[in-house]
């Protein structure tokens, strides 16, 4: 089981929220959270425990890191958050593996620090924009159902996200969360991440998601295409949150790429 | 500029703006919004009232010269009103904060605008400071003709039209995230947790929901005077903002409406609050000054 921690990184710096479970000897992973944030330490997340020392923190904005958003101005901000969090925590490199909002950031970390990324699992990742492929707006949706659109259907919302928390506290949790994802990609999720992509050398795996309402499948191409000998996969059954709906499959991606270099 | 143009007319309202304009039609980012509006406020209010140029080096904007010129005529700047739709007790703080004039809207009723203004009042009340009428403000849709009857007959077809064609907001578009804070989405969602699941659909008013409810001011003019002087006494509000003209309603209806608005109703109304002292209606420069001024200046240029 894992626990949730509060660490000072720095003097003057920011205070982070994080998931750490796993052997600590065991070759380290950093998480980066999609747009939902960690609505507990889940399935995914405890299957990739059996294998690394899996490092999960809520970015700054997220969770209960929700009054810390007006301190993160932009991408580079976020880069040095968790930088500075792996250094905190004396982990030299690690596989990074980012979800949606947080394969954009893992791209960033992997384009900008390409020393303290051993490889880069980057699923559903938002921050490219296609005009021909633009997807559902995640921002413009029903305020009595924020998030269903980033789920393979609506019930799945409120299984997966919502269910065995206080129904006040998670919808506020969850329109939060949105709130700290809007900061860096609205109006369109186009982050500049483009042109940083082609610095990447570490070894790279896309996956999109068979039902993700937001990031085409298409985009696994375009993202593939722009970073240096990336490969691309597709992950059935799943929409845009793919650690809360295919856990287990997400977790075998990771640890065949990370630790195999198998993409099968 | 306005403010010169008009000689000190102007009445500054700062809406913060809905989602669905400032954000999703504007491109603002709701997640910084509130944060941006009240950091232009503050650059506003200074640069009308600091005689001397200064730099704004703002978190959202960067301004090395502030220099406006024209400067307001009213000093020290013109009267602030701030108009909320729904129930935020942040904007009720602000204005009672600032001494600024606190406007809802009476366009869901009689009874949603007065939990408004109750709520602002009370924050008044909680400072220690005198709840002047005049500092709250309540704007209605008024209709009116000789006789009751007439109204309906001639203003129903209008108001339909406008529920009908002109309200229909896109739900994806009710809000932006970051747009409410989290006080605010706490506040929303436990008064709305049930209509956010499973919203009504929306449905045409009839003209008697709409007197009964008083979302709308209508019928002869010893109606709407009645109807109007419950409103503004229940609500305690020293200012009135008509609205005369809604959806498809033609420019000479508009008008006849109007011209009974003012030459029946308006007198019966506005010594209303004679007790009291109004600071927020705009100074205006006395017209006499305003020509001499001209004059001197026009002399000057010759």
């Amino acid at each position: 089981m894992a626990e949730l921690k509060t660490l000072d990184l720095r003097p003057g710096g920011q205070t982070a929220h994080v998931w750490e479970g796993g052997d600590a000897n065991a070759p380290a992973l950093l998480f980066l959270h999609p747009i939902t944030g960690i609505p507990r330490w889940g399935d995914a997340l405890e299957s990739l425990a059996r294998d690394f020392h899996v490092i999960a923190p809520y970015q700054p904005g997220w969770g209960p890191a929700k009054d810390d958003l007006p301190g993160a101005r932009d991408g580079l901000d976020l880069v040095l958050f968790n930088v500075d969090l792996l250094n905190t925590l004396g982990v030299a490199s690690a596989h990074v593996v980012g979800v949606s909002i947080g394969g954009w950031i893992g791209a960033e970390i992997a384009a900008i620090r390409p020393d303290a990324v051993q490889s880069l699992t980057l699923i559903n990742p938002l921050g490219l924009w296609s005009e021909q492929y633009p997807g559902e707006d995640a921002f413009a949706q029903h305020p009595g159902f924020p998030t269903a659109v980033l789920f393979s259907n609506p019930d799945k919302r409120t299984e997966l996200l919502m269910a065995d928390r206080d129904p006040m506290d998670a919808y506020v949790g969850e329109l939060l969360d949105l709130r700290a994802s809007a900061k860096f990609l609205w109006p369109i999720p186009d982050t500049g991440v483009g042109r940083r992509l082609m610095r990447i050398d570490t070894r790279t795996l896309i996956a999109t998601s068979e039902h993700d309402n937001i990031v085409a499948t298409e985009m696994g191409d375009i993202w593939r295409a722009a970073i240096p000998g990336a490969q691309s996969v597709e992950l059935a059954d799943s929409g845009h949150i793919a650690d809360l709906e295919v856990p287990d499959a997400l977790a075998d991606l990771v640890r065949n790429f990370a630790l195999e270099g198998v993409t099968a | 500029m306005l403010d010169v143009i008009s000689g000190g007319r102007i009445v500054a309202g700062f809406p913060l703006g809905t989602p669905m304009d400032a954000n999703f039609a504007y491109g603002a980012n709701p997640a910084e919004f509130r944060r941006v509006y009240r950091e232009h406020h503050d650059l506003i209010l200074r640069a009308w009232q600091d005689p001397d140029v200064f730099a704004w080096n703002g978190e959202h904007s960067k301004l090395r010269y502030v220099n406006i010129w024209p400067r307001p005529v009213q000093r020290p700047h013109p009267p602030i009103w701030i108009p909320a739709d729904g129930i935020s007790s942040e904007t009720w703080d602000f204005c009672a904060e600032r001494g600024y004039a606190y406007v809802c809207l009476a366009s869901r009723g009689v009874a949603p605008a007065q939990a408004a203004m109750d709520g602002f009042w009370s924050r008044i009340e909680a400072r220690g400071l005198s709840c002047n009428p005049y500092q709250g403000v309540v704007s209605q849709t008024i209709v009116v003709a000789e006789s009751d009857a007439e109204a309906q007959e001639r203003y129903q077809p209008h108001l339909d039209y406008t529920a009908m064609h002109t309200l229909g907001d896109f739900p994806g578009w009710a809000e932006a995230p970051g747009w409410r804070t989290e006080r605010g989405i706490r506040e929303r969602a436990a008064r709305t947790m049930a209509d956010l699941a499973d919203p009504a659909p929306p449905r045409v008013p009839t003209w008697q929901e709409r007197i009964e409810s008083g979302s709308l001011a209508a019928g002869s003019p010893e109606t709407v005077t009645q109807q109007l002087e419950h409103l503004v006494t229940s609500l305690r509000a020293g200012h009135l903002v008509g609205v005369f003209h809604v959806g498809d309603m033609p420019h000479d209806a508009t008008l006849r409406s109007t011209q009974l608005f003012a030459e029946h109703i308006i007198p019966r109304l506005r010594h209303l609050w004679d007790d009291y002292s109004d600071h927020w209606s705009p100074t205006p420069i006395a017209t006499d000054r305003l020509t001499r001024t001209t004059e001197h200046e026009l002399a000057g240029v010759n």
